[in-house]
């Protein structure tokens, strides 16, 4: 399996959806994670992504977020992606709004977690690439934003 | 030019690695050899050698949080700043380094 298969769980990947704030498409991610049993306490970790939320800012420019929260709700590392269809409010680098919201779900001890946290530090990397960010921007099918991070 | 750097932020997960990305892609475009080290949660991957550092023409650190061997860089004419930076002026921040190198070159 590539880090982007490993990484990327096709049940916490949103297109196009409808939320219409920050709260509401982080509930939607957090729940989609939950789905994939990746999370076991939806509420706990909103309530540790909220921590680092306070911490600073997680808009990394470009109308792309990366909220994320280290927890003992998570059950084991992941990545969930949300492509919105209209941009929402969110604290960001250039003050821009955010239409794409990558949430990472980090657990709250590390051992036996040393695998997965290191394909989230690869997938992260990416992240840094302005042509995966342009590609994900674009994507309207869940095989696409997978697609843009290959 | 020749850089070294260190990228740690504070839950060492997403910020270091995508400030990495973004560093090691302005270095290339600007014609720099970069080697940067990040320190996570999962510990410090692509570390310097104190070759490495000695070598070097500057170091730029891109960190939120206290990282293992600053000493390291005693040494050397360096430039802190916070991970948001580098991942919002990366292209800024190699043209700052290399004003930086020159003024010191000129003194």
């Amino acid at each position: 399996m590539t880090v982007v298969e490993e990484a990327l769980d096709p049940k916490a990947i949103v297109v196009n959806s409808s939320a219409s704030s920050k709260d509401e498409v982080l509930k939607e991610l957090i729940h989609q994670l939950a789905l994939a049993g990746k999370v076991s306490d939806e509420a706990g970790f909103l309530k540790d992504v909220y921590v680092r939320e306070s911490e600073g800012v997680t808009g990394i420019g470009n109308g792309v977020s990366i909220p994320h929260g280290r927890s003992v709700s998570v059950a084991e590392p992941a990545v969930a992606i949300a492509t919105l269809t209209t941009p929402v409010e969110w604290e960001s680098l250039d003050d821009e709004k955010i239409s794409i919201v990558i949430l990472f779900a980090v657990t709250d001890s590390t051992e036996g977690a040393q695998d997965h946290l290191k394909m989230l530090s690869e997938f992260a990397k990416k992240l840094g690439d302005d042509d995966v960010l342009d590609s994900l921007k674009t994507a309207q099918s869940v095989n696409e934003v997978i697609a843009a991070f290959e | 030019m020749k850089i070294v750097g260190v990228c740690a932020c504070t839950v060492g997960i997403a910020h270091t690695y995508i400030a990495q990305e973004k560093l090691e892609k302005a270095a290339e475009k600007a014609g720099y050899d970069i080697h940067l080290e990040t320190q996570g949660t999962i510990g410090t991957q692509n570390e310097l050698t104190p070759e490495d550092i000695a070598d070097a023409d500057i170091a730029i650190l891109a960190i939120d949080v206290k990282i293992k061997g600053m000493d390291r860089f005693d040494k050397i004419t360096k430039m802190t700043v916070p991970t948001d930076i580098a991942i919002k002026s990366p292209n800024k921040l190699m043209e700052k380094a290399a004003q930086v190198i020159k003024q010191r070159q000129n003194a």
